[in-house]
């Protein structure tokens, strides 16, 4: 459904996984390349766009990270640096980027994967490789001897 | 809200490339994919591609003798000058720099002149590979590589070496280190020292061939002095000798084509360097389209760092000398700090 402003914005609605509506501006959604080939590709003129892999409550972040970054332009770099600092403060935790993350790299925004990616990163910079397991479900597949020569191997790497 | 979550793998992938490589080395413990993607080619020219350039400078190897023993050491901070590192090379034998690519060095262990061994080594990880075969290559490679080099076959999946060979009997420096780039090995070399020559060693086809080289007027051609890699492009150095010192490195945009040589940097040096006849250099840049740094090596101690920026169209000089002085430049190397295990397909 293709719906016109005051202004003369082109709104299109997108719906999430869980079956929420977001009404927002063409110019804001198309940040995300993977919407913005949905509507080149003419998939918005019958309806609103589902987004099955996008919860309400993550794609609510999404277009807020969309709605600020197309409302800046360059001069406002330091603005936009702050902004998206607290922006992933308030993510919270690990959970919150990861799905932030994985809702990003679906839609195809680079600046806010490059972000959230970030802040992944300098969060485990200094943890331990039995934290980073229990941080995302990941498995120990090592035979005890393989983990024994990984762990000679690097040994250094926790000096 | 559940405390864990699952990690789609290329969401890995983004947050491995991040982090500072210790950490990364750390983590090979994690899990099989964790340790095997981590040490891949492919992880290391992804990390090279998604870090800022200034977080891939290059670093120098230098192999110094000290209390009767030999030792390798790393120049971590280009410029700094006394910013040594011990880095921990398994042997008190004498050793030599073949060459060094992907983050790897080859290093050829000496006896009495004769090379005994060669070792593929990551100065990061520490991991070592003893190449097989060494038996041919000894007699023929001498202490001081006789224009042996090392580098990576795409085809293969694996580190060769290659030789000048027999063939090329008049190459003016015969020891110098042929430079990789596109699977190939790549040497300048003057036949009959009127022209300097471009030849190329691919290392998949394990065959020779002729790389155009960049013609200018007259004697001017003379002034050519090495031969040099930039990111993914090949360059010639080229340094003229009037009242100031003028020196200019030329790139071939693309590569294989001869009209496709143009002026990349060009700056006057100081006047302190006296030698140029035994200039030979190492262009160890990381991104060519907004600036990057580029070492050059001279005979002796000297090193000359330049610095350029494109946007602002600026070239900075600044020369230090090595800690320890030695005469033949193979006592150093270059690398870039990578995880990259020496074994081909690593499991």
């Amino acid at each position: 459904m293709s719906i016109t402003t005051e202004n003369n914005e082109k709104m299109i609605t997108l719906m999430s996984s869980d079956g929420e509506e977001f009404v927002v501006e063409e110019a804001v959604a198309a940040q995300s390349q993977t919407i913005k080939h949905l509507i080149e590709d003419g998939c918005s003129t019958e309806g609103s766009i589902p987004l099955p892999n996008v919860t309400g409550r993550v794609l609510s972040e999404v277009i807020q990270y969309c709605k600020k970054h197309s409302s800046s332009d360059d001069k406002e770099e330091k603005e936009l640096e702050a902004w998206d600092a607290e922006f992933v403060k308030a993510a919270d935790d690990h959970v919150a980027l990861t799905d932030l993350m994985m809702a990003a790299n679906f839609l195809d925004i680079k600046g806010l994967l490059d972000l959230v990616a970030q802040t992944l990163a300098n969060m485990i910079t200094g943890k331990s490789p039995e934290e980073v397991r229990r941080m995302w479900n990941i498995k120990n597949d090592f035979t005890p001897e393989e983990a024994e020569k990984v762990r000679k191997e690097n040994q250094w790497a926790f000096e | 809200m559940a405390n864990t979550v699952t990690l789609p793998w290329e969401i890995v992938e983004e947050i491995l490339a991040l982090l500072p490589s210790k950490s990364i080395h750390r983590f090979r413990q994690v899990s099989k994919s964790w340790s095997s993607f981590s040490v891949s080619l492919e992880f290391h020219r992804f990390r090279t591609k998604s870090r800022p350039p200034e977080t891939n400078l290059p670093k120098i190897l230098e192999r110094s003798i000290v209390n009767d023993g030999y030792v390798i050491e790393s120049l971590d901070n280009l410029g700094g000058g006394e910013d040594h590192v011990r880095v921990c090379f398994p042997t008190d034998k004498d050793v030599c720099f073949v060459g060094s690519c992907n983050g790897l060095v080859c290093v050829a262990v000496c006896h009495v002149s004769r090379v005994v061994e060669l070792v593929v080594w990551n100065p990061f990880t520490g991991t070592c590979r003893k190449l097989q075969d060494i038996d041919d290559f000894g007699y023929r490679m001498r202490r001081f590589g006789n224009g042996f080099s090392f580098g990576y076959d795409s085809v293969a999946d694996d580190y060769k070496l290659g030789t000048t060979g027999n063939c090329l009997r008049l190459i003016r420096q015969e020891h110098k280190v042929g430079l990789f780039l596109n699977g190939a090995l790549h040497w300048l070399v003057w036949i009959g020292c009127v022209k300097p020559k471009i030849i190329a060693f691919d290392l998949a086809k394990e065959k020779f061939y002729d790389v155009p080289e960049l013609v200018l007027l007259g004697d001017e051609e003379r002034n050519y002095k090495s031969l040099g890699v930039v990111g993914e492009y090949l360059c010639m150095h080229w340094v003229s000798r009037g009242n100031d010192v003028v020196d200019k490195v030329y790139v071939m945009k693309e590569y294989g084509n001869g009209e496709s040589w143009v002026p990349f940097i060009s700056y006057t040096s100081s006047g302190c360097v006296d030698d140029y006849v035994h200039f030979v250099c190492d262009f160890i840049p990381q991104a060519v389209k907004d600036g990057g740094y580029m070492i050059l090596h001279f005979s002796g101690d000297l090193q000359h760092i330049l610095k350029w920026d494109n946007a602002e169209e600026t070239v900075e000089s600044e020369e230090f000398f090595m800690h320890i002085r030695f005469s033949n430049h193979l006592n150093t190397m270059p690398y870039t700090e990578s995880l990259t295990s020496p074994y081909p397909s690593f499991s």
